[in-house]
């Protein structure tokens, strides 16, 4: 088990829940990493993971929807690591946003979610790219959400949750043109869709933090998630870029076949039959 | 298909363009009309709409602004009384891709995903208040790109891809890799629709989304340095084709389609088509639908 030996990674938010359960999964593969939290608890949780599997990790307290904490998190890695294989884009906040929200709520709303989920993600990223040219199988996985699903489907994403399912949606794009344009860098850009999934954003969607019972007896594990994404690093350079990658609960958790690529519309006049 | 005359519109980066059109149409019909821009040329979109027959603003305002959005929606309400339709149509456009420097990135995100997400988000909020409150129901028009995918659906993430309708069609894919900012608030619009469709549907306010492919407007002509080919022009939609979609959407009324993203591709006739049948629809209950 030791398939990123030598490799350095990052893993924003990772003090807890998903973050966590990716920077163990990266760890106990061999990777060295730095990862970081706005959590003051995440210098502890990196020397624990230390421990554990072995391998440095370093801890920093970091919010990366701040400019220089970024820059910060990527100088300490080229540092200590010496380069960056692979980006693991976990941070994100959530809150109920009602539609009906007074003005002053939603302009608080939008910095709250938008900050962290878009402008972070996006700051992180153009941050590390540089250094993440040319390096042997680099990967960057952006952490998403099943809210991003089809036009018409019902009762999937509640309905109090329009900046954070925006800011997961808006993602798409990222991932699509990221993949494309650094292709010939040899950097893929994959992301992961995922259904609930037992870490604390969920739990505090309820009382005590406690699931339902129907609930916790079906939630997808945050190492099943990190099984996902290392199986998408394990595909090599070769492997799959510009997926979005569905984890239902419910279904097995397993990486689907690439998808076929899909013809691009480039030449105008061409005439598309509306399936009926 | 319902009678518009009389009722009240806000068209967002209403100075040229598709924007332009859409105030123009919806004129046409009867609409009275709020427009907004940041461009002069809403300072004559009174007098235009004025002669049409109907009441009509041009405001100078910049949708990424909330306190100029405030103002819009405030004056809207105070000019006409009520709102019944919200097109957000305002868009900017310039080039970004995954390697650039952090100062232009900052500055990028601050002007594409400021107008053409947030500004979205920033109408529909100031709003979505007022319809409520009014109770009279309502549409809300997003304007998005065909840059999304034929479906508004990322490719592989649909559970139920075996009975997409379009999974034997080409899907057009974002705009490539040279506009990652645009095509992430695009993506944005997206999620706002379907987040408040869902909200709003039981107050009979419905949002939906047109994703546009390319049709003669001044952003396009603006991407071709304002020189375009003939050729070039030949192939694209033209803004009163868009503009009808619009009044075709809003015409179904109440009972029409809620949550479609409509698009609008080249090479296809630019007509609002039939209500996309809903093989999507999960159930209710989030453990099944976790199922599929």
């Amino acid at each position: 088990m030791s398939s990123l030996a030598g490799k350095a990674g990052i893993v924003s938010g990772a003090a807890q829940g998903l973050g966590l359960g990716f920077a163990r999964g990266l760890a106990q593969e061999g990777a060295d990493l730095v990862v970081f939290d706005v959590q003051p608890g995440i210098e502890a949780v990196a020397a624990t993971l230390a421990k554990e599997t072995g391998r440095k990790i370093i801890g920093l307290v970091a919010d990366v929807s701040k400019r220089a904490d970024v820059e910060r998190v990527v100088a300490t890695t080229l540092d200590q690591l010496g380069g960056i294989d692979v980006l693991v884009n976990n941070a994100g906040s959530w809150r109920d946003t009602p539609v009906d929200s007074p003005w002053e709520q939603a302009l608080a709303d939008w910095d709250f979610i938008m900050d962290t989920n878009l402008k972070g993600l996006l700051l992180l990223s153009r941050a590390c790219v540089p250094h993440m040219k040319g390096r042997p199988n680099a990967n960057i996985i952006n952490i998403s959400t099943y809210y991003v699903l089809p036009a018409k489907s019902a009762g999937t994403n509640p309905p109090n949750t329009d900046l954070y399912a925006a800011s997961k949606w808006a993602l798409n794009g990222f991932t699509d043109a990221w993949a494309g344009h650094l292709a010939e860098d040899g950097i893929r850009v994959n992301g992961l869709c995922m259904g609930a999934t037992d870490a604390p954003m969920l739990r505090n969607l309820f009382e005590g933090g406690k699931l339902p019972p129907d609930l916790a007896d079906v939630v997808m594990q945050p190492e099943q998630m990190a099984q996902l994404m290392l199986d998408v690093i394990r595909e090599g350079a070769d492997g799959r870029s510009g997926e979005n990658i569905g984890a239902w609960v419910g279904e097995p958790v397993e990486l689907g076949p690439r998808k076929v690529p899909h013809e691009r519309i480039t030449g105008f006049n061409q005439r598309i039959e509306l399936p009926r | 298909m319902a009678d518009l005359k009389g009722r009240n519109a806000i068209v967002t980066g209403a100075a040229v363009g598709l924007g332009r059109s859409y105030a123009q149409a919806l004129a046409r019909q009867g609409v009275n009309v709020i427009g907004c821009d940041i461009r002069d040329e809403i300072d004559t979109l009174q007098a235009e709409l004025e002669a049409m027959g109907v009441k009509a603003a041009g405001i100078k305002a910049d949708v990424s602004v909330p306190a100029d959005v405030r103002r819009t929606v405030d004056e809207a309400i105070a000019t006409l009384g009520h709102i019944d339709l919200l097109v957000s149509n305002a868009g900017t456009w310039l080039g970004s891709v995954a390697d650039d420097d952090l100062d232009k990135t900052l500055a990028d995100y601050d002007k594409v995903v400021a107008t053409n997400l947030k500004g979205v988000f920033l109408f529909g909020r100031a709003v979505i208040p007022h319809m409520l409150e009014h109770g009279r129901g309502g549409d809300i028009v997003n304007i998005s790109t065909d840059h999304v995918n034929t479906c508004g659906t990322p490719f592989h993430v649909c559970p139920k891809n075996e009975q997409c309708p379009w999974k034997d069609a080409p899907r057009p894919t974002s705009g490539g890799t040279m506009m990652d900012l645009y095509d992430a608030a695009k993506w944005g619009i997206h999620g706002l629709t379907l987040a408040w469709c869902k909200a709003l549907a039981p107050q009979g306010i419905r949002v939906n989304a047109i994703a546009m492919g390319a049709t003669d407007s001044n952003m396009i002509r603006g991407f071709h340095n304002f020189e375009p080919s003939d050729e070039e022009v030949a192939t694209w939609m033209r803004a009163e084709d868009s503009a009808q979609v619009v009044i075709d959407l809003v015409g179904e009324g109440p009972s029409g389609r809620n949550g479609e993203f409509i698009n609008l591709c080249v090479g296809r006739q630019p007509r609002l088509e039939p209500e996309l049948p809903h093989v999507y629809i999960l159930k209710e209950d989030a453990h099944v639908i976790a199922r599929g």
